[in-house]
């Protein structure tokens, strides 16, 4: 335990530090604005600080040291709201104004996602409206209703899902929480369900080149998730949610200030299986005598410690841990004579960080911040015969300096970073045309690197942001990134971005692709060692037009993003329909993404979201030195959805729907490279939930594909499960069908401050 | 025929009376008013919201913390200016009636 502490002491953030600044409200008579409230807020409208000038118009107020919405009022004056950076002005003048009663702005209905037009990069937030308008019960549920992010399945037994952005896999994004880097390397695939949505405060999505500070591994962008404040909202919050298969989850909350400068907040989440086994028919709708639905029992715990000093010093501690066991495979039947085929994974996760920031030297907005994260985890799983049993140990530790260079239009972040990743692999497959032994693939990693960035806000409307990090990688030798973005807003209506930056990463093939465990094919592993790390090129722009309206805005972006991999992991399954090869890329790997999506506050309460999106991606595979490209197998060309909300005043009744619109994809040769191409069909799922909010709690019930659409036959050979050609890993579109759930919220206990 | 054209007639004429006079009470029960409270953070926001639009009688509710006012629409046969005050007050905040109309 005394290790621990000192550990646990030892560690250290990167925060926007407060600076104390004094400025005054004048009328533009010249006399002062007395009294009137002053406010600082996020890019996301957020508050940051507020106060109330003197009688004098004087004030002062603590302001972050990056861009932020300095909004004034006053009786008597219009309301002045300015974007300022890291500084005040010393008048702020406010025009004088009759007041009319008459114009009170009644509540408005919260949109659930919103594109920021304030960050350098191109950015999506998710708030709690968002999280809630569907169930959410794990993160990776949490982006059905996002056009940025999608949601596809490893194999049609676990039904695990994994994300997609920008036309690839998730693995290619980088997940942080709170800054901190999650979800990475043994964790990818599991690590989604260990973060319940009911946890979060926000998501935030950035897509593209990524700030070089949070290390290299970055290639399509990035997804940050903000847990619920412990200074914010009730003391207890609980929930349960269960649908018609007694899938049955459920979470709390409680949130704790501990003397005058800690605060704390304890999370829990369980999720059960609860459905009888008896009930067979629930189970296995398609009639292939294999589950639908895995089993699933999950506990999580995590705790969060904020640390606030009088001196601008600021420390974040979490600890975190999960254990899941998920069944599913063959079910029991009368008269079954033959082995069952069964999947059975077991994982085990603990995590423990602090994020620690402070100001340093006399300029004003100048800081320190040191992040330490140290994770375990742990996967013990069986495919019928195939076998994978693997840890993963990680470190994560980052120290930055924040400063800038004569004023703050010049801002730079420099530092240096070290993290270890240590893997093990062992490997088995026990099906008699294959026999691997038992074979161990361990990997050991040592990074040490160090970045700088610098932030130039010096002409009007124009950010421009570069960033370059070299890293010195044990396995891989030297790494170095470039990245750069730039935000020009030549008017209050137009935001326009671009940005160019590499992003490497290491593979870990066999437990990124487990969905291919619950096939009878052959893992040829010979390559798995001799590995190169990826990486890829990323360019990308975006447009974004806002329309003020009466009532909000309506929002237009469009955006075109490009990945080109230098070096990439091919799990190449097309060459053999019996056989899975890895082996570094040789030809060409590109992928090319478009979206253009479009909200609006229709009238009061009623609220559009639409998004389209195109995807292409296309992969080399090698044989015998000779290579095939074709477009990329599982990956849908195009995605629409429309999400319409309508909330009754004060949001007493909601109502959502959500449509989505799953365009076709190219499903995987069976025999060889041969041109015979085979498509997917185009699909369409429908969301819907209706929400009843009362003082202490909310209810809601909601159906998820309410038009019961199924992928026909998601298993190929179900019936010999150990024989030749055996493939569940071939899915494109649900294998569950229509789920109707319902859930309550519960929010009690004092407001925490 | 006779008795059916007064049934007729009578009906004609409670539906045109009826909005009339659903309009009517619905005017004469909605009352307006405005209190300056001592919020100062986005925190104070939400606890006034989450608090407010579930007090009897609140039918329509605008908090605003630019300009640390909550503006409440409410149904005078319900509530009082008074008792949403002392709602608000229970809160721990300083409250003030500001205008009224």
């Amino acid at each position: 335990m005394r290790y621990l502490l000192s550990a646990a002491l030892l560690f250290i953030s990167i925060s926007a530090f407060p600076q104390n600044v004094r400025s005054r409200v004048l009328g533009d008579d010249g006399a002062p604005a007395a009294f009137a409230n002053v406010a600082v807020l996020n890019p996301d409208s957020s508050l940051v600080a507020g106060t109330s000038a003197d009688a004098d118009g004087f004030f002062i107020i603590a302001v972050p040291n990056r861009k932020f919405t300095l909004a004034v009022s006053c009786v008597g004056y219009a309301k002045f709201s300015a974007e300022c950076d890291g500084r005040l002005p010393e008048n702020i003048v406010l025009k004088k104004q009759d007041i009319d009663l008459k114009e009170v702005d009644v509540t408005a209905h919260t949109q659930g996602q919103y594109l920021s037009r304030i960050d350098v990069r191109q950015m999506e937030s998710i708030n709690r409206t968002g999280l809630t308008k569907l169930a959410c019960c794990s993160l990776s549920e949490s982006f059905e209703n996002s056009g940025t992010t999608g949601t596809t399945y490893s194999d049609a037994i676990t039904g695990t899902r994994q994300i997609q952005m920008l036309g690839l896999s998730g693995i290619y994004v980088q997940t942080l929480a709170e800054n901190i880097p999650v979800f990475r390397g043994l964790n990818y695939l599991f690590g989604w369900n260990y973060t319940p949505a009911a946890w979060l405060k926000s998501i935030q999505i950035s897509k593209g080149a990524a700030s070089v500070t949070s290390g290299y591994e970055s290639v399509t962008g990035q997804i940050n998730t903000v847990f619920a404040s412990p200074a914010e909202g009730r003391q207890f919050y609980a929930d349960v949610y269960t649908d018609e298969y007694l899938m049955t989850d459920a979470n709390f909350v409680v949130k704790q200030r501990v003397g005058g400068k800690w605060r704390t907040a304890l999370f829990g989440h369980t999720t059960q299986s609860l459905m009888p086994e008896s009930a067979t028919q629930r189970h296995d709708r398609n009639g292939d005598g294999f589950a639908d639905m895995p089993k699933v029992r999950n506990i999580n715990l995590q705790n969060r410690w904020i640390y606030l000093g009088d001196n601008g010093l600021q420390s974040r501690f979490a600890v975190s841990a999960a254990t899941e066991k998920c069944d599913a495979g063959q079910m029991e039947m009368d008269g079954m004579q033959h082995e069952l085929y069964k999947t059975q994974i077991e994982n085990v996760d603990f995590q423990i960080s602090n994020k620690t920031g402070f100001p340093f030297g006399q300029k004003d907005g100048q800081s320190v911040g040191l992040i330490n994260s140290l994770s375990y985890h742990k996967t013990d799983a069986e495919f019928g015969r195939k076998s994978l049993y693997a840890t993963e140990l990680y470190y994560y530790g980052n120290l930055i300096f924040n400063s800038h260079i004569g004023n703050e239009n010049h801002k730079y972040a420099a530092g240096v970073s070290y993290i270890f990743d240590g893997l093990t692999n062992r490997f088995a497959d026990r099906l008699p045309k294959n026999l691997t032994p038992e074979t161990d693939f361990d990997k050991k990693e040592h990074s040490a690197g160090a970045f700088a960035e610098y932030s130039n806000y010096s002409v009007d409307n124009l950010i421009i942001s570069a960033g370059l990090r070299a890293d010195y990688n044990s396995r891989y030798h030297w790494l170095l990134t470039p990245r750069f973005n730039v935000k020009y807003s030549p008017t209050d209506i137009l935001t326009i971005r671009a940005s160019a930056g590499r992003g490497y990463r290491s593979a870990n093939p066999l437990s990124e692709n487990l969905g291919l465990f619950s096939t009878s094919r052959k893992f040829h592993t010979d390559q798995l060692q001799l590995l190169d790390i990826e990486a890829a090129w990323n360019y990308g722009a975006n447009l974004i037009l806002t329309v003020p309206t009466q009532r909000d805005n309506i929002v237009l972006n469009i955006d075109f993003y490009r990945t080109d991999f230098q070096s990439r992991t091919i799990c190449d399954i097309e060459r053999d329909r019996h056989a899975v090869f890895f082996y570094n890329l040789g030809g060409k790997s590109h992928a090319y993404a478009a979206q253009a999506d479009l909200s609006a506050t229709l009238f009061k309460g009623l609220t559009f979201y639409s998004a389209f999106r195109y995807n292409i991606q296309h992969i080399s595979y090698t044989q015998n030195a000779e290579n095939h490209t074709v477009e990329s197998p599982l990956v849908n060309r195009f995605k629409s959805l429309v999400n319409v909300s309508y909330a009754t005043n004060m949001r007493k009744w909601i109502f959502d729907a959500t449509v989505q619109l799953n365009g076709k994809c190219r499903l995987p040769n069976m025999d060889g490279y041969a041109k015979t191409e085979r498509y997917s069909n185009t699909y369409t799922i429908l969301f819907a939930q209706i929400t009843k909010r009362f003082k202490f709690v909310e209810i809601y019930v909601g159906a998820e594909n309410l038009t019961d659409y199924r992928q026909k036959n998601p298993i190929i050979a179900p019936d010999a499960p150990f024989g030749d050609d055996f493939d569940a890993s071939i899915v494109y579109a649900p294998v569950v069908g229509r789920k109707i759930y319902a859930g309550a919220r519960f929010n009690f206990g004092k407001y925490m401050d | 025929m006779k008795t059916r054209n007064l049934i007729l007639t009578a009906a004609a004429a409670f539906c045109l009376a009826a909005p009339a006079k659903a309009q009517e009470a619905k005017k004469n029960v909605s009352d307006t008013v405005t209190f300056t409270v001592s919020m100062h953070c986005e925190n104070c926001k939400k606890k006034v919201e989450n608090t407010m639009q579930f007090e009897k009688g609140v039918k329509d509710l605008n908090v605003s913390l630019a300009d640390k006012t909550v503006t409440i629409v409410y149904d005078s046969r319900k509530t009082t200016s008074a008792a949403l005050k002392e709602s608000l007050e229970k809160l721990n905040y300083t409250v003030e009636e500001k205008a009224r109309k």
